[in-house]
C-alpha cells in the first residue's frame, strides 16, 4: 500500500505532463507514409522526397493542372522557329534561401551539376540524348537574367523532362548548397519554405521563407503564385495508417496525403473532407512478350474482354475505366482514346477457341505491398474463372515485383506507372527492346519515334490516337484506369486542393481561425 | 568468471563472422534489386547500371563481402543505399529509441511479474492465481499491433492525454520524451509481464515443493521470509533466460510497435532495409542484433552466479 499511492501518483503526473498541447500556432501537420530519401532535390529521392523538396526548391519551368508546362522561375520562355532554342528569361527580384539573388549563374551551376555523370541524376539520360530525342548541347548566359538552352534536334519533350517531378523539376540550387568537395549539405533553393529541420523517420520541417516574391497568377500546378499563409509545415513520417487516422482523429494532423479509397468513407462520416484529383498514374495488367504462351493475341484479347471494366473499377471506389495510357485530364485523349475492349462474354468463349486455350493455368504476380495491385489482381481472376480462364495469384513482397518487372519474367503482372505527363512519354513507358517493355511491335515503335519528334499538336493527336487503336488490336497491356489521387483534409485546413500532377502543396493553404 | 567472460567475448567474433556471411549472401539471393526498387518503374537499362556502378554493386559479390567485411572490421559499417547516411549513426539513432522502450517495458514487466508469479504460485488454485494465470493468457493471446491501436484510440483520441506524433528523443530532452512511450511501453510490457509471470510461477510451484522451503517452514519462519529469502532467489533464476532472451528481442527491434507508434527504432530500420534491399543497413542491423543477443546471453549467465551460489562459470 505504501508503494501504490506514491506509484499512482506519479502515472497521474506523468499523464498530465504528457497531456499535449494542440494549439494552432501556425502550423500544417501532414501525414507522410514513408520518410523522404535526402534533402538531394532530384537526385537521391522518392515520391514523398519530391513533395517535401518541391516546397524548397523551384525550377525553371514546372507542370500546369492541364499538363501542360508553364513558367516557374523563368518569367518567360520562348522557342526558335527551328526548335532548337530555348531562351529562358529569369524572374525579377527572386533570392535564394540565403539572401543571394538568383541569376543566370546559378542556373549554369546547377545544370552542370545534374549533368555531371558523378551526381547520377535520373534524368541525366533523357537529356543529353542517350536515352529519347532529347539532347541539350549547350547551355548558355548571354546575361545575368537569360539562360539559353540549344538542342541537337527538335523535341517536344524538352520542357516536359525539365519539369518532370521525379527529376526535382530540375530544380535551380545556390552552390552553397555543397561543400568545397563537392558534397551535398542542404537545399539553398528559393522555394516558398526553407528547410530547417529533418530528423530521419520522424519529421521534415518547413519554415515560411519570408523573402519569397510569388510569381504573378492564380495556382496552378507547380505554376503561378506560391504564396505562404502559415509559418511552417511538420511532415510527420507515419507508416502505419491506422495510426496516421488516429492522429487526425485526435486533431494532430491535418492532411492524409494519398489516401486508398477503402478508408475514405470512414474518414468522410467522421466530418473529415476528401481532396480528389484525377491523375496520369494508370492502373494496368502487363502481359510479357517474353512468355511463349502469352504469345497468342487472341488469347490476350479474351482476357481483356471477358473483364468488366466498369463493375472492377466501381468495385475499387473509383469513377471510370480507362484503356489508354494517356490520362483523360491530358488534351491528347481524344474520342479514340476513349475506346475499350468491350466486355462480351460471348466473343470471348470464340476467341478461346480461337486461341486453342484448354483450361491451362495462367499465373498472375500481385503484390500486398501496394494494396491496389493486388485488389484490382483479385476482382479480375473472379472475373475470369466466370468465363473459364484459369488464373492463378502469385503474391510477391514489392522488391520482387520489381524483379520480374524487369526481367519480364512471368505472364501477367498487376501493376501501375507513375505519372507521365506527355502521351510520347505515356506510350514509350511500356513500349520498347528492353526487357521489361511489353510492347516491342515495330510499327508501334515507329509511332511512337514519331511522337517523341513531332512537334505539330495535330500531328501529335494523330499519332496518339494510331497508336491506341493498334493498342486495342494487340493487347500487349490490359488497361484499367487512370488512378485519382485523393488526400483526407481537415475541416480546419482551407484552401488545400489536390491537382492531377498528385503532389500535395501547401501554399495558398491556411488554418481556420 | 573474468576468464570466462573473455572467453564468450572472443567466441562471440566466429559467431559474427558467420552471421555476416550469411546476411550478405542470403539477402543477395532472395530476388529484389535496390537499384531497381529505387528507380521504380522509371529508368533504362543504361540508367540502373549507371547507378549499380555508383553503388559499388557492380562488383562481384565477393569483392563487394570483402571490401564491407574489410571495413567492418574498422568499425565502418557502410552508408545507407537508399539515403546516404552512415549505417552507425542509423543504428545508433534507433537504438535510442530501442533502448528506451526496451529498459522500461523489461523494468514494468519485472517489477509486476515476479511478485505476480510468486503470488500465483504461492495462492495456487486459488482464486488470485486463476486471476493472474488469466490475465497472463489475455496478455499473450492479444496481438501486440492490436493493444497498440487500442492503446493509441483510448489515450490519445479519447482522452486526448498522449501524443501520437512528434517525437522527441531522448537525448534531447529525456523527460519531454517520456510522454512518447508510455504507450508504446504498455503494449510491450504487457505481452513481456504475461510470459515472465508465467515463467515465474512454474519455478516458484517447484521451489516451493522442495525439501528445504518445508524445512524453513518448520522451523517457524514467516511465509514472507520463506518466499522472499528462500524461494524468491532459486525461483527467479531460470527466469532470468527468459528476461535475457526478451531483451535481446527487444534491443534487436520491436518493428510492429516502432511502426503502431510511429517511433523510429531499430526495428522499423530493418524492416524498412529489407523492403527497401538496402544492404548496408540490412548487414549492420543483423550484426548489429546477433552481438546483443551474444552480449545479453553473457550478461545471463554471469548473473546466474549471483542467484544460484551453485553455478560456477
Amino acid at each position: 500500500m505504501t508503494i501504490v499511492k506514491p506509484c499512482m501518483i506519479a502515472i497521474a503526473v506523468a499523464l498530465l505532463a504528457a497531456t499535449p498541447v494542440f494549439a494552432d500556432d501556425g502550423t500544417i501537420q501532414v501525414r507522410l507514409a514513408t520518410d523522404i530519401r535526402s534533402t538531394n532535390n532530384g537526385i537521391v529521392r522518392s515520391g514523398n522526397t519530391d513533395i517535401v523538396l518541391l516546397h524548397v526548391v523551384e525550377g525553371l519551368v514546372g507542370y500546369r493542372n492541364d499538363l501542360s508546362v508553364g513558367p516557374v522561375l523563368a518569367e518567360r520562355f520562348s522557342v526558335s522557329d527551328d526548335g532548337l532554342v530555348y531562351t529562358f528569361d529569369l524572374r525579377d527580384g527572386v533570392t535564394f534561401h540565403n539572401g543571394q539573388p538568383l541569376t543566370a549563374a546559378e542556373v549554369l551551376w546547377s545544370w552542370n551539376r545534374y549533368m555531371d555523370d558523378a551526381n547520377a541524376w535520373r534524368c541525366r539520360s533523357q537529356l543529353n540524348g542517350e536515352n529519347g530525342p532529347t539532347e541539350v548541347v549547350s547551355v548558355e548566359a548571354p546575361d545575368d537574367d537569360t539562360v539559353v538552352f540549344a538542342l541537337a534536334a527538335p523535341s517536344p519533350l524538352f520542357l516536359a523532362e525539365m519539369a518532370r517531378t521525379d527529376c526535382g523539376s530540375t530544380g535551380i540550387l545556390h552552390p552553397d548548397s555543397v561543400a568545397a568537395d563537392g558534397t551535398w549539405v542542404e537545399p539553398v533553393g528559393t522555394g516558398p519554405f526553407t528547410l530547417v529541420d529533418w530528423v530521419p523517420g520522424q519529421r521534415i520541417v518547413l519554415e515560411r521563407f519570408d523573402g519569397y516574391v510569388p510569381a504573378e497568377g492564380p495556382r496552378d500546378g507547380y505554376t503561378g503564385a506560391r504564396e505562404v499563409l502559415v509559418d511552417r509545415v511538420v511532415w510527420n513520417v507515419i507508416p502505419d495508417i491506422a495510426a496516421a487516422k488516429a492522429a487526425m482523429h485526435a486533431g494532430e494532423i491535418h492532411l492524409l496525403t494519398g489516401v486508398a479509397p477503402a478508408d475514405l468513407a470512414e474518414m468522410t462520416e467522421a466530418g473529415f473532407l476528401v481532396a480528389s484529383a484525377m491523375t496520369p498514374v494508370w492502373s494496368t495488367f502487363l502481359i510479357s512478350r517474353h512468355d511463349d504462351f502469352m504469345d497468342n493475341r487472341p488469347l490476350r484479347r479474351a482476357l481483356a474482354q471477358a473483364l468488366d471494366m466498369d463493375g472492377l473499377v466501381e468495385a475499387l471506389g473509383y469513377v471510370s475505366h480507362n484503356a489508354s495510357p494517356v490520362p483523360p485530364i491530358s488534351p491528347y485523349y481524344s474520342d479514340t482514346h476513349a475506346r475499350t475492349y468491350g466486355h462480351d462474354p460471348d466473343e470471348v468463349q470464340a476467341l478461346l477457341e480461337e486461341a486453342g486455350y484448354d483450361g491451362e493455368t495462367i499465373t498472375m504476380i500481385s503484390t500486398r505491398n501496394q494494396p491496389l495491385y493486388h485488389e484490382q489482381a483479385v476482382i479480375a481472376q473472379a472475373m475470369w474463372r466466370s468465363v473459364g480462364i484459369n488464373i492463378e495469384l502469385e503474391v510477391l513482397e514489392w522488391g520482387a515485383t520489381l524483379d520480374a518487372y524487369r526481367s519480364g519474367d512471368y505472364q501477367i503482372m498487376s501493376f501501375a506507372f507513375s505519372p507521365r505527363f506527355d502521351p510520347a512519354l505515356s506510350w514509350e513507358m511500356f513500349s520498347g527492346a528492353q526487357t521489361r517493355k511489353v510492347w516491342d511491335d515495330p510499327e508501334a515503335l515507329a509511332l511512337i519515334e514519331q511522337l517523341t519528334v513531332e512537334t505539330d499538336e495535330t500531328r501529335r493527336q494523330a499519332l496518339s490516337d494510331a497508336l491506341h487503336r493498334l493498342f486495342l488490336d494487340q493487347v500487349p497491356a490490359i488497361g484499367l484506369y487512370s488512378r485519382p489521387i485523393q488526400h483526407v483534409v481537415s475541416p480546419g485546413l482551407q484552401g488545400f486542393e489536390a491537382w492531377p500532377g498528385g503532389r500535395a502543396r501547401l501554399w495558398g493553404v491556411s488554418l481556420a481561425e | 568468471m573474468w576468464q570466462y567472460a573473455l572467453k564468450r567475448l572472443l567466441m562471440t567474433l566466429p559467431t559474427l563472422f558467420f552471421v555476416a556471411v550469411i546476411v550478405f549472401v542470403l539477402i543477395r539471393l532472395i530476388p529484389g534489386d535496390p537499384v531497381a526498387i529505387m528507380l521504380g518503374d522509371h529508368g533504362s537499362d543504361a540508367d540502373i547500371e549507371a547507378l549499380r556502378r555508383q553503388l559499388g554493386l557492380d562488383q562481384p559479390v565477393v569483392v563487394q563481402f570483402l571490401v564491407w567485411l574489410g571495413n567492418v572490421v574498422t568499425g565502418d559499417l557502410g552508408v545507407s543505399i537508399m539515403t546516404g547516411v552512415p549505417v552507425t549513426r542509423a543504428i545508433a539513432d534507433g537504438l535510442e529509441v530501442t533502448a528506451m522502450i526496451t529498459v522500461l517495458s523489461v523494468i514494468v514487466a519485472v517489477l509486476v511479474a515476479v511478485p505476480a508469479g510468486m503470488l500465483a504460485a504461492w495462492r495456487q488454485n486459488t482464486a488470485t492465481d486463476f486471476g493472474i494465470v488469466f490475465a497472463t493468457i489475455l496478455f499473450l493471446s492479444v496481438p501486440g499491433f492490436w493493444l497498440g491501436v487500442m492503446l493509441i484510440f483510448l489515450f490519445a483520441v479519447v482522452l486526448g492525454w498522449l501524443p501520437i506524433i512528434g517525437f522527441v528523443a531522448p537525448s534531447q530532452d529525456f523527460a519531454g520524451s517520456l510522454p512518447y512511450f508510455i504507450m508504446p511501453v504498455m503494449a510491450v510490457a504487457l505481452a513481456d509481464m504475461a510470459a515472465i509471470t508465467r515463467m515465474l510461477r512454474a519455478q516458484t510451484l517447484e521451489v516451493l515443493r522442495l525439501d528445504y522451503v518445508t524445512h524453513a517452514r518448520a522451523k517457524g519462519l514467516s511465509e514472507t521470509v520463506v518466499l522472499t529469502r528462500h524461494v524468491f532467489k532459486n525461483a527467479v533464476g531460470p527466469g532470468l533466460t527468459v528476461i535475457g532472451l526478451i531483451l535481446g528481442g527487444l534491443l534487436g527491434g520491436a518493428a510492429v510497435t516502432e511502426t503502431v507508434f510511429t517511433l523510429p527504432g531499430v526495428g522499423r530500420l530493418l524492416v524498412d532495409a529489407i523492403y527497401e534491399r538496402d544492404y548496408p543497413v540490412l548487414q549492420g542491423c543483423m550484426l548489429f542484433i546477433a552481438l546483443i543477443y551474444v552480449v545479453v546471453n553473457l550478461v545471463v549467465d554471469l548473473l546466474y552466479m549471483v542467484f544460484d551460489p551453485r553455478v560456477r562459470l
